[in-house]
């Protein structure tokens, strides 16, 4: 009976998603009603009062706002533009360099941003004109901005990376650093399609005529030293175990707050209030649907689905890997339809157990399904970075051009997958052997 | 939003004024985020270098996490920052789309509405004991939990006016209050 009520509800939640529902809110109602019906109303009223409360009530999460924080206080202080600046003056020369220094650029700047749209959003307004004006085409340059967009959620710091710890209960610290190698291995992977893709079609990308000397080069480090430097203390802190997770979160955010007053010469510049109301929204948001994707998960453990398909697809007399095959359309399905926080929330109450049932390592697994989210967020017809890129391309770009240039990128993103599969140690080297 | 409109009708002027608290909540949020950082950036720097941690921080940042949290939520619904997906809702017309726009803040409702009451029950049993919150420093509780269901409570608020507005068609659902 359970079972049924399980099912039942899964299929309610797919639904009313698929309907328009707000995630946050079909997740806890499903949740909520579901916990009622297997158990009783006392109890399930009960246990949402506890989830509200006891979710928010954590120092190990508070790292998810220190997180936003420094992303947004990234923003104002125009650290994106920096970077994309430097890896120009360094990298703009080879072919198809606009793109590759738009793939580097957004590789550092999401080290200290963590957001795939905000990444994309800055890089679409520096990049963008700058790609077109000198020929590009609108394919590739909209196309490398989307895709390196995602890199954001996976080089640290990444709130995606601690949504996932915080809803699988894995070490967030672990997840952090096990996003390190995977982030920057994909960004290499990336500029090399855009490399090959150039060498292809050369009147992609015309090579760029204007020279700097090594000065300007390095004069161009000085605006990005200190951001850099704030990046290997905190990825360096934490594998040493110097900082926990939101004491890297809480310095970052100060020392990018104090970046944006320099470059802005005083705080009125950083707009701190509008700072903080942009934070405190998406933390907001961000919590809302973790709450709800406890409660969901704890009426699928409850009723028993968990523990059914978990036994069945890891008792199945098959290869693990084609297991995960289906997981993995899975996900690029779901992807095409939703935003990353909102896939996570849904499909870990069942795919997590699954995974580690089958004998992965969880930190492993957390990569894996953040690579797949990020995959997700630039495949159609949901795939917001490429919203999010046409929007703020001011017209400049059509949807479908960004859609159209994804492939090479997306194939990319197959290789790092496989390579990732291949290879675990890429993502579990740094967790292993941390202090 | 609607390209012409008349006055705002009595539902909509309720749901202004209460913005105007959701929004001061927000900016509330928003200030003891910022104090947070800085408690956090010290307790850091004074337990690794001076080897004395901050007497409570670790406890007290939780508290303000929760706080700072439920004081936003109502901000974030209003802000229209919650997820959901439009792929069919888009693509409709007619009566099925009125019925699916009633249909988000009916569920918003129904969902935060039980969600106050649970925290509500939460709460004054908290109170009710006088639960202290215990670490290295010692403070009562029940005013957070209760600062829960107030964040909450603004959410079913809003909720509730929202149903009255698109049902007395003051405005479409999906729409954006000015």
């Amino acid at each position: 009976m359970s079972l049924l009520v399980g099912t039942i509800g899964s299929v309610v939640l797919i639904a009313a998603i698929l309907s328009g529902a707000n995630v946050m809110v079909a997740l806890a109602l499903v949740g909520g009603i579901g916990l009622a019906v297997v158990s009783d109303f006392n109890v399930a009223t009960a246990l949402m009062g506890n989830v509200f409360f006891d979710t928010t009530h954590s120092f190990n999460f508070s790292v998810i706002p220190m997180f936003l924080l420094m992303g947004f206080f990234a923003m104002r202080a125009g650290l994106g533009q920096d970077m994309f600046d430097a890896a120009t003056k360094w990298l703009g020369r080879l072919r198809g360099g606009l793109a590759i220094s738009t793939t580097i650029g957004a590789a550092a700047f999401g080290a200290a941003a963590g957001s795939s749209v905000g990444s994309a959003t800055v890089f679409t307004k520096l990049a963008l004109p700058e790609m077109l004006a000198r020929g590009y085409d609108k394919r590739l340059a909209a196309a490398s901005i989307a895709i390196s967009g995602t890199l954001a959620v996976m080089i640290p710091p990444s709130a995606l990376m601690v949504v996932f710890g915080i809803l699988t209960d894995t070490s967030i610290g672990g997840l952090l650093l096990a996003g390190v190698i995977p982030g920057f291995l994909f960004a290499f992977i990336l500029c090399f399609a855009t490399y090959l893709w150039v060498r292809i079609y050369p009147e992609a990308a015309p090579q760029m005529v204007e020279r700097f000397t090594l000065r300007e080069k390095v004069a161009s480090l000085r605006l990005v030293g200190p951001l850099l430097l704030v990046i290997a203390v905190i990825i360096f802190g934490l594998y040493l175990g110097f900082f926990t997770p939101t004491e890297a979160g809480g310095v970052g955010a100060l020392v990018t707050m104090i970046l944006a007053a320099i470059r802005h010469r005083g705080l009125r510049g950083i707009e701190i209030r509008q700072t903080l109301l942009d934070t405190v929204k998406t933390s907001g948001m961000i919590f809302a649907i973790i709450i709800a994707a406890i409660l969901f998960s704890k009426f699928l453990a409850l009723s028993g689905v968990t523990h059914a398909l978990g036994g069945f697809l890891t008792g199945l007399d098959t290869n693990r890997w084609v297991i995960v095959f289906f997981i993995v359309l899975i996900y690029l399905v779901l992807g095409m339809l939703m935003d990353a926080p909102g896939l996570l929330a849904i499909t870990l109450p069942i795919t997590h157990p699954v995974m580690l049932g089958l004998g992965f390592d969880e930190i492993w697994v957390g990569v894996f399904v953040v690579l797949l989210c990020e995959l997700g967020a630039v495949t159609p017809p949901v795939g917001i970075n490429c919203f999010v890129v046409q929007a703020a391309s001011e017209g400049q770009v059509e949807l479908d051009e960004v859609f159209r240039g994804l492939t090479p990128f997306f194939l990319a993103g197959l290789v790092m997958l496989v390579l990732l599969c291949l290879f675990p140690e890429i993502a579990t080297f740094l967790p292993d052997t941390m202090k | 939003m609607s390209a012409s409109r008349s006055a705002p009708g009595p539902l909509s002027r309720a749901e202004s004024w209460l913005d105007r608290l959701i929004d001061l909540m927000a900016v509330l949020s928003g200030a003891i985020l910022f104090l947070m950082m800085f408690l956090v950036v010290a307790n850091t720097l004074t337990r690794k270098f001076l080897n004395w941690p901050i007497t409570g921080a670790f406890e007290l940042t939780a508290s303000m996490l929760t706080l700072s949290i439920f004081l936003a939520l109502a901000y974030t619904q209003k802000a229209g920052a919650h997820i959901s997906v439009d792929v069919l809702n888009r693509h409709l017309t007619g009566g099925v789309k009125r019925a699916l726009d009633l249909s988000a803040p009916v569920l918003g409702f129904v969902c935060f509405g039980w969600a106050t009451y649970a925290c509500w029950l939460f709460a004054y049993e908290s109170y009710s004991m006088s639960e202290q919150e215990w670490g290295s420093i010692t403070y009562p509780i029940w005013p957070v939990k209760m600062i829960v269901c107030f964040g909450l409570g603004a959410l079913t608020l809003r909720y509730l006016l929202e149903i009255g507005i698109v049902a007395m068609g003051e405005r479409q659902g999906g729409e954006t209050p000015r």
